[in-house]
């Protein structure tokens, strides 16, 4: 009810995904690592294209912001950049269901909590990661949407004073934007 | 992981009578948007000249010190022939060794892709695959201050085979999924985890002196887009 009341539902039906589509999101994400339990926040921000109504490639960059808890504080920071594609799910009109698949890159430093040193080691490493991801866009009739979007991350950080998961899942969610480029 | 390699072995060899009745249409397209406009039915193209760019994603299986490691990287394919393929690819892995150290692979090299179907009209497009890479290995233990770390580290030239599959998503995109055995022919970095009085540790000896065959599974999931066609032949 509140998504079709914000989004003008009546002009919905005139929305038809097609190649050529560009969008583009920026958003705060929540991320949990699920071997030390800790929550990350993220700056997110995502760029997708339309190669037709069923299959888009996509980026997504996530810059560390903190960890909630100071006291379990895997990481110093986790920036990550990954690419790959979405496949979409439904029939091309304004409710987008899709699935993904991106593999990825991660750069972080180690938090001292998780080495024996009393002070953050300045240690960072690149990790390479792959991840899946499943979500929804909205279409209103021109240029936004909303959306939703959950991701999976499988990786493990190793430099030479410790090893540490990367594992994770993601969340993110707000207002996109979108535009046909070519029409 | 062993199943999971049975499985997808399982799948290449399955899929090959797979197939999807479409429209067979020759489509010249270029670029993403102006193919999308010119060619209205699906077919997936196996036109020489063609030119793909794609990100991949590589699990590093039964290696020498028998840990898995995860990899991430880049390619690119140019298509000489309907049946004859090339892939061009940049992979970058980091295995833990027992959490007692970490090896490093680079791996820079290319694949002849060899598809004994014609498959334009079909979803699934199996491959043989052959070909050569320069790498380059390090490996660190852990538990060592970094001024004072051990570490081995060699470039060397590889041989890798194998067998994969297209999945075609569309007329210009497939995830594409491959297994290959990749074997080093260069010095061997040969690792060691030895267990004294409670503590294990790394112990590397390079073996410099003599080539070595050592080698590892690799399978690797790909997703790809045709850009357009570097030249136009039959």
């Amino acid at each position: 009810m509140l998504v079709h009341s914000l989004f003008n539902v009546s002009a919905q039906d005139d929305f038809q995904l097609s190649s050529g589509i560009l969008r583009a999101q920026g958003a705060f994400a929540m991320g949990r690592l699920t071997e030390s339990k800790a929550t990350q926040i993220y700056i997110k921000g995502d760029l997708s294209y339309y190669l037709d109504s069923k299959v888009s490639v996509r980026a997504d960059g996530f810059y560390f912001v903190d960890s909630q808890d100071k006291t379990n504080k895997p990481f110093d920071f986790s920036h990550s950049l990954f690419t790959g594609m979405s496949y979409h799910l439904g029939d091309g009109g304004a409710f987008d269901p899709y699935v993904g698949l991106q593999p990825g890159i991660n750069f972080a430093r180690l938090g001292s909590l998780v080495t024996t040193l009393p002070i953050s080691p300045n240690v960072t490493s690149w990790s390479p990661v792959l991840s899946g991801h499943v979500g929804f866009n909205y279409y209103a009739p021109k240029i936004f949407h909303l959306f939703v979007h959950m991701q999976y991350i499988q990786g493990r950080f190793v430099n030479q004073l410790n090893t540490q998961s990367l594992s994770e899942f993601r969340i993110s969610f707000g207002l996109g934007w979108n535009i046909d480029v070519v029409k | 992981m062993k199943k999971l390699l049975l499985l997808t072995l399982a799948i290449i060899i399955t899929v090959s009578h797979n197939s999807l009745s479409q429209d067979v249409h020759e489509s010249n397209f270029m670029i993403m948007r102006c193919a999308t406009k010119l060619a209205t039915v699906k077919t997936f193209s196996q036109d020489p000249g063609m030119f793909e760019l794609g990100v991949r994603s590589t699990a590093s299986l039964f290696g020498d010190a028998g840990n898995h490691g995860l990899g991430a990287g880049g390619q690119f394919r140019i298509r000489f022939h309907r049946q004859i393929g090339s892939e061009w690819f940049a992979d970058y892995i980091v295995t833990d060794i027992d959490g007692v150290g970490k090896r490093e692979d680079v791996h820079i090299g290319w694949s002849v892709m060899f598809y004994p179907f014609k498959s334009e009209s079909r979803r699934f497009s199996p491959y043989l695959l052959a070909g050569h890479c320069f790498d380059y290995t390090k490996v660190t233990p852990y538990g060592v201050p970094a001024l004072h770390n051990f570490k081995s580290e060699r470039w060397s030239s590889a041989i890798q085979m194998g067998v994969g599959t297209h999945f075609n998503l569309n007329q210009w995109s497939d995830i594409s999924l491959s297994v290959q055995y990749m074997t080093h022919l260069g010095n061997d970095i040969h690792t060691e985890i030895v267990e004294e009085n409670g503590l294990r540790y790394l112990t590397i000896s390079d073996h410099s002196h003599g080539a070595s065959l050592e080698g590892h599974l690799l399978a690797t999931m790909s997703f790809n887009v045709k850009i357009g066609r570097l030249w136009i032949g039959k």
